[in-house]
């Protein structure tokens, strides 16, 4: 009686676990994301919605959401139309590659972005840009930033922290 | 099988409990009967106010009448709230000492303040009522109900309702210091910035005080000043699009509350002065903490925060080993010059600030020790800038500095952003920026882009509560006509230093 019971909870929680699996492996690609450029005023943000390849026949989930984070982190760094007032990366600055790992985003960008004459303004708002707008992506809440390939302390113009994966909450 | 019996029996024990409790607490409460709709339920904790008929949110007649409209009623005494909570959703939420209600996110005035007697917490019933729409509760809709533990008690007729008190009537008496003890809270005063807005409570004296918000989506806030006494008026004030409301009211006899009413999620900073204390609602990040406590006045603490990153995480009150020891940190320098324009080099203006500072600061009676006196770097010509900057961490770690501020140059791509800018990290740092960009709006006529929240290695990886002040940007032509006078500099290195002395006069 007692072992029934137990191997009813087991199958119970296996079959919870398989629904839980599935509705998360299926659930719908987006078809779009939103990619937030920070004003000039340093503090708010512009959030463009923009589309997105959905998840392809085949595609596993994890090479879809590398995928996003590549294409949101690119967005970006390219900034907002030109007649748009926000914030931007130094010019030549573009992504090299984009990870996932767990809830966490990899984005390396080229070198241009250690561009010395910038100051805490420039800094934060292009990071603020690109961690809001991976972090609105589904299952990412922080953002680990490499330039170049390596893993900086800070930047040299404003000297913005870039040792530990960035959140919302760092600003 | 016996093992059930057991949990069944104590349930029933539980409520047996529950109900006498109810009954021994309800001696000055009554039973009345409310019919409507074909239906009837018995209140059996109410209680006359003056503001109209309360009910405990235990009250099993209100719980029958809101379950027979498809809802719950749960009284959070943590928090200090009652939520009627129905599905689609609709909440209905009372907090404890707000004489507002809201449905939803639109607030309505509340008959009478909720109140708290005897851990039960009592709500205007016929604002329940309204929001169910449904008729009030008065003589012509009461009905005497059948006694249950104490004899049927009348009625209530609109003629036994006296005066609204000010206070809630049945409040816990607490022993109250003299009056000539308490602290005065003199008034509020809200300041809206772009993306945020500043509420600075004015209060002469010393207490302590705590903030609670309420659970998500509500969104509101209070601050309790303890042994204190409201100076004015009762304030209902507005303050722009971020603060809803701002009302300040005698919560008990020494005690005043601070409710903000917040249209939607934000971040909400607590800051006490020697003067008062400040809160700051923006729209940066949604804090993840709910409460917090801390004294103002000639001692200043604060035990938690609302900043729910690492680097801000509930502080602990740093003490410094040289209380008297001042770090200035003169931005770049040596190999390294900051931002550039024409001849301007970032370096050379901020060591010349940064000099007029510790100028200033001696003649009060500061020990000041500069990250670097000439022009220099401060761990190697043509290091990373972690080396550099972690070094002029290291000056002020090394020595327990009471505070370390950072002195900088602003650089845009454009000529557009101009004026001066104060930043912060950690939890601590925040009054030491705010106390030193009040003092540059004040002494300077640049525009201040105020107190902003940025992680900057230099004020992330002091001990000490830091600050970075960017003074003006070089890029564009007004700022740098200013950086390149002198006397703007005295000026500007006067009020760095006033807003040092006022920070450590109150932390």
């Amino acid at each position: 009686m007692r072992n029934s019971r137990v191997f009813f909870l087991l199958a119970l929680l296996i079959a919870a676990a398989a629904i839980a699996w599935y509705f998360t492996s299926h659930r719908a690609s987006p078809g779009e994301v939103t990619v937030y450029y920070t004003k000039v005023d340093g503090q708010s943000e512009i959030p463009w919605t923009i589309s997105a390849r959905p998840q392809q026949p085949g595609e596993s989930a994890a090479a879809h959401a590398q995928y996003l984070v590549l294409y949101a982190a690119s967005q970006a760094v390219a900034g907002p139309p030109s007649d748009v007032s926000a914030i931007r990366f130094p010019s030549g600055t573009h992504v090299l590659s984009a990870s996932v790992d767990g809830t966490t985003a990899t984005v390396d960008l080229s070198p241009e972005v250690n561009h010395p004459g910038e100051g805490a303004l420039n800094e934060s708002g292009e990071f603020k840009s690109l961690i809001w707008t991976l972090t609105a992506l589904p299952g990412i809440d922080r953002v680990a930033v490499r330039v170049a390939s390596s893993k900086v302390a800070t930047l040299n113009g404003g000297s913005f922290e870039l040792d530990e994966p960035l959140r919302r909450s760092d600003w | 099988m016996n093992r059930y019996a057991v949990r069944i029996g104590s349930v029933l024990a539980l409520a047996l409990s529950f109900q006498l409790g109810v009954f021994a607490f309800a001696g000055a409460a009554e039973n009345a009967a409310y019919a409507y709709d074909g239906k009837r339920v018995v209140f059996e904790t109410l209680v006359r106010t003056g503001g109209g008929p309360a009910v405990s949110a235990d009250d099993a007649g209100l719980r029958q009448l809101v379950r027979n409209a498809g809802g719950s009623v749960t009284w959070d005494a943590d928090n200090q709230y009652i939520l009627v909570t129905f599905l689609g959703p609709t909440v209905i939420s009372f907090a404890i000492g707000d004489a507002h209600y809201l449905i939803g996110s639109v607030s309505h005035p509340a008959a009478f303040a909720p109140f708290v007697r005897d851990a039960h917490a009592f709500i205007p019933l016929n604002d329940v009522l309204h929001a169910l729409k449904l008729p009030p509760f008065s003589s012509s809709v009461a009905e005497a109900a059948p006694p249950t533990s104490s004899p049927a008690p009348a009625p209530i007729s609109t003629s036994d309702v006296g005066p609204a008190p000010t206070t809630p009537p049945f409040a816990t008496p607490m022993p109250s210091p003299q009056t000539d003890q308490l602290a005065q809270v003199t008034g509020v005063d809200a300041q809206t910035q772009p993306g945020s807005v500043t509420v600075r409570i004015g209060i002469t004296g010393n207490g302590a005080y705590e903030w609670r918000r309420l659970r998500p989506p509500d969104n509101r806030w209070w601050i309790d000043v303890h042994t204190a006494k409201l100076a004015t008026a009762p304030i209902d004030q507005t303050a722009g699009t971020l603060v809803s409301s701002v009302r300040v009211r005698q919560q008990s006899g020494d005690t005043v509350r601070v409710a903000l009413s917040l249209p939607a999620a934000e971040q909400v900073d607590v800051t006490p002065g020697s003067d008062g204390i400040t809160i700051v609602v923006s729209n940066r990040v949604i804090v993840a903490a709910a409460r917090g406590t801390g004294t103002f006045g000639s001692i200043v603490t604060a035990n938690a925060s609302p900043l729910a990153s690492p680097g801000a995480s509930p502080a602990t009150r740093y003490v410094p080993t040289n209380p008297n020891l001042i770090v200035i940190d003169p931005g770049h320098g040596g190999s390294d010059p900051g931002a550039v324009r024409g001849g301007l080099q970032e370096k050379n203006v901020a060591l010349d600030v940064a000099k007029r500072v510790r100028d200033i600061l001696v003649a009060r009676g500061w020990q000041v020790v500069m990250t670097r006196t000439d022009d220099r770097d401060v761990f190697a010509p043509n290091d990373s800038a972690h080396d550099e900057l972690q070094a002029r961490d290291d000056v002020a770690n090394s020595r327990g500095a009471r505070l370390l501020l950072s002195i900088h140059v602003n650089s845009y791509v454009n000529s557009g952003p101009h004026g001066v800018a104060t930043y912060y990290y950690k939890a601590g740092d925040m009054a030491l920026a705010q106390s030193v960009s009040r003092r540059i709006a004040s002494e300077l006529g640049i525009n201040n882009n105020g107190v902003i929240k940025d992680k900057l290695y230099v004020i992330n990886h002091a001990v000490m509560p830091a600050a970075l002040v960017e003074t003006a940007y070089i890029s564009n032509p007004d700022d740098f006509a200013l950086l390149q006078s002198s006397s703007w500099r005295q000026k500007m290195a006067q009020a760095i230093a006033d807003g040092i002395v006022d920070f450590t006069e109150s932390n």
